[in-house]
């Protein structure tokens, strides 16, 4: 097996994306969740500690509703669970781009820890920019610096939300979902993306009504495997992206 | 009836085995199968699909039925601000800034003047 050599230059590079677009709209998000958690009586070391343990907002913020509303702890492992499925397809689709022969697994594991979908959105815009022995370290830069700048702004959002007008830290909230949906067309490379992004927006609110447990799933699945045959087709055709 | 916020059931070991655990599982099963996909393969073309669709539905969900302090807000209100967002990306593509402060405003200033359409 290759010898792998964990390159500190590249993690150095990957760090310095904290000047970047996606952690200031992400730095924003967590702002809004520090408020939230002050107006979910939770304190701030249960703010922190659920943010580093999790990583992943949506599934902190179904976590603090369910536990206002008294759920058991079932109830919320498999709400939390639901939301983060995309990681699966998400970590599928980005290890390719940052595996090299000799890499060891633990690494990978452990990287895909600090992956949410604003480091994955961020991989995605600047990843083929960097060469691809020096891509784990890099991403491991920017994963790990986001991580733990965000401990930080979550207390500066918890302090905050006593100042902030409430519908202000209301329309913060709805900066993350924004910047999601954008980040899609952002990131977009061929025609079947488009066609998926449509197939989501489309099912997604369809199913939502028939089958509210299993909506985004369901309309990634079938909306994405949709796309994907759709555009499949006519590559074969001869119309190529 | 569950009782609700315990202070005696320790919170942190709750966060850690409904909230870490059940998002670490599917983070590591991607590194699991991740590993067997090659980069051209058709399937990791559709497994971007995917990946694709779900997000785009996730955030229709957030938009449709919000939980948290969102839930506050009309729903012509998150509408309108993703629309806005759309429309202004489409406007000043590549950069993405613009779309995400008009979503910011369009919130806020639907919201702040009390107008609720649907």
């Amino acid at each position: 097996m290759a010898k792998y050599q964990f390159n500190w230059a590249a993690y150095a590079k990957g760090m310095s994306q904290v000047i970047s677009i996606e952690f200031l709209v992400l730095s924003v998000s967590f702002l809004g969740f520090g408020a939230f958690i002050r107006d979910s009586q939770l304190d701030v070391f249960h703010g922190m500690f659920l943010t580093g343990a999790i990583w992943a907002l949506p599934g902190q913020v179904v976590l603090v509703n369910l536990l206002q509303e008294g759920a058991v702890w079932i109830t919320i492992a498999v709400a939390v669970s639901l939301t983060a499925i995309r990681f699966l397809p998400m970590m599928v689709s980005m290890l390719p781009l940052v595996n090299n022969p000799g890499t060891p697994r633990w690494l990978l594991y452990l990287l895909s820890y600090f992956v949410s979908i604003s480091v994955w959105v961020l991989a995605n815009r600047h990843l083929h920019k960097v060469e691809k022995s020096q891509r784990l370290s890099w991403l491991m830069g920017v994963g790990t610096i986001f991580w733990a700048a965000m401990l930080g702004v979550i207390v500066v959002g918890y302090y905050l939300a006593g100042f902030l007008p409430p519908l202000l830290s209301i329309s913060l909230v709805f900066l993350t979902p924004t910047f999601f949906y954008i980040s899609l067309f952002a990131t977009a490379r061929m025609a079947m993306d488009f066609l998926a992004l449509a197939a989501g927006t489309i099912l997604g609110p369809i199913l939502y009504f028939i089958i509210p447990q299993f909506d985004f799933l369901l309309a990634g699945v079938v909306g994405g495997t949709a796309a994907y045959f759709i555009a499949r087709t006519r590559r074969k055709q001869g119309t190529q992206e | 009836m569950q009782q609700a916020l315990d202070p005696d059931i320790n919170i942190y070991l709750l966060i850690f085995l409904a909230g870490c655990l059940p998002t670490v599982i599917w983070r590591f099963l991607g590194v699991y199968f991740g590993e067997k996909i090659t980069e051209d393969s058709e399937v990791f073309i559709w497994v971007r699909a995917v990946a694709t669709a779900l997000i785009a539905a996730l955030v229709m969900r957030i938009v449709i039925a919000p939980t948290g302090l969102l839930a506050q807000t009309a729903l012509s209100s998150r509408v309108l601000a993703l629309v806005a967002a759309v429309v202004i990306y489409g406007l000043m593509r590549p950069r993405f800034s613009y779309s995400l402060i008009t979503s910011l405003a369009t919130l806020f200033l639907l919201e702040t003047a009390g107008i609720r359409l649907f």
